[in-house]
């Protein structure tokens, strides 16, 4: 895996800097078990650009909620009837 | 809203799926063509019954439509997709397919994906995930069946499959047991689709 040097070290050192140490103690520890590893065209460039830290980490209800901000769902009520018969084709 | 000159019914459009074809009807007085435009009705159900077996939609969903609620809360204009979620046997597809055969009925070509047969393919073969791809950007509409993005291993393909299909602007019409939480996937879907939770009130 090639080693970022100049501008692209830069840019992953101030990327790290908001995990906390837990937090990287735990996306070492996801990533050795995760697919991430074994793809070939993961760099240590690539873990910045698509923010790997945070979706390797990511998973549990806190997280879930988080990335429900996306969507702004609607309830469909559908009225049924009891012994609705099936649709005929 | 124009009248019929004859017995001042309002008139309406009508749209029927004739020979595999979308034939519309402007400006027609229902009463007055009552008998031409059931015949029409009648053909086109058959028409739109051997479209959904040609499209692979299953035996139970060929006869659905959408529900008034539906009509109620989504465009028909297609400028967004649709998500419905929710528990097994609460009439999601059903839901879906309605809205494909209103798209259909639009002028859209369309096409239906098991999700699961997919996923199927893609452990198989990873490497048809191109043609999956090709074949949906050759549609205007895609309806994905029981959508899912649990598995790993199929990540990076189901990534790709969404990032393409929301990069070229495709409608997506989709449904899942519950919306996917992975933020690329979330922010893509998000994007593209509104987003129903469906319920049943029994009676």
């Amino acid at each position: 895996m090639a080693i970022p040097r100049g501008t692209k070290h830069a840019e992953l050192q101030e990327y790290l800097k908001p995990f906390t140490g837990d937090e990287l103690e735990l996306f070492f520890k996801k990533l050795a078990t995760s697919q991430w590893v074994n793809n070939e065209y993961f760099s240590l460039n690539r873990l910045v650009k698509e923010d790997i830290v945070r979706s390797v980490i990511a998973g549990g209800t806190k997280e879930l909620e988080a990335v429900n901000k996306y969507y702004h769902p609607k309830r469909l009520v559908i009225v049924r009837y009891k012994n609705e018969p099936m649709p005929e084709v | 809203m124009n009248q019929c000159p004859k017995c001042n019914t309002p008139l309406l459009d009508f749209r029927f799926l004739i020979d595999g074809k979308v034939e519309e009807l402007t400006q027609w007085c229902p009463s007055c063509n009552a008998n031409k435009l059931n015949r029409m009705q009648e053909m086109s159900n058959v028409a739109m019954i051997q479209l959904m077996i040609k499209l692979g939609v299953p035996n139970i969903y060929r006869a659905a439509h959408l529900t008034t609620a539906m009509y109620d809360l989504s465009s028909l204009e297609f400028v967004k997709g649709t998500i419905w979620y929710g528990e097994s046997g609460v009439g999601k597809t059903y839901q879906m397919v309605g809205m494909l055969k209103e798209a259909i009925l639009t002028g859209f070509k369309v096409k239906f994906c098991d999700w699961s047969s997919v996923m199927c393919t893609l452990r198989c073969k990873p490497e048809a995930y191109r043609d999956i791809v090709n074949d949906m950007l050759n549609c205007g509409v895609i309806a994905i069946d029981d959508f899912y993005v649990d598995n790993n291993y199929t990540y990076d393909y189901v990534y790709y499959i969404i990032k393409t299909l929301h990069g070229a602007g495709k409608r997506l019409l989709m449904t899942a047991t519950e919306l996917p939480a992975q933020p690329k996937i979330a922010m893509r879907l998000a994007e593209m689709t509104n987003q129903y939770e469906v319920v049943n009130e029994w009676k």
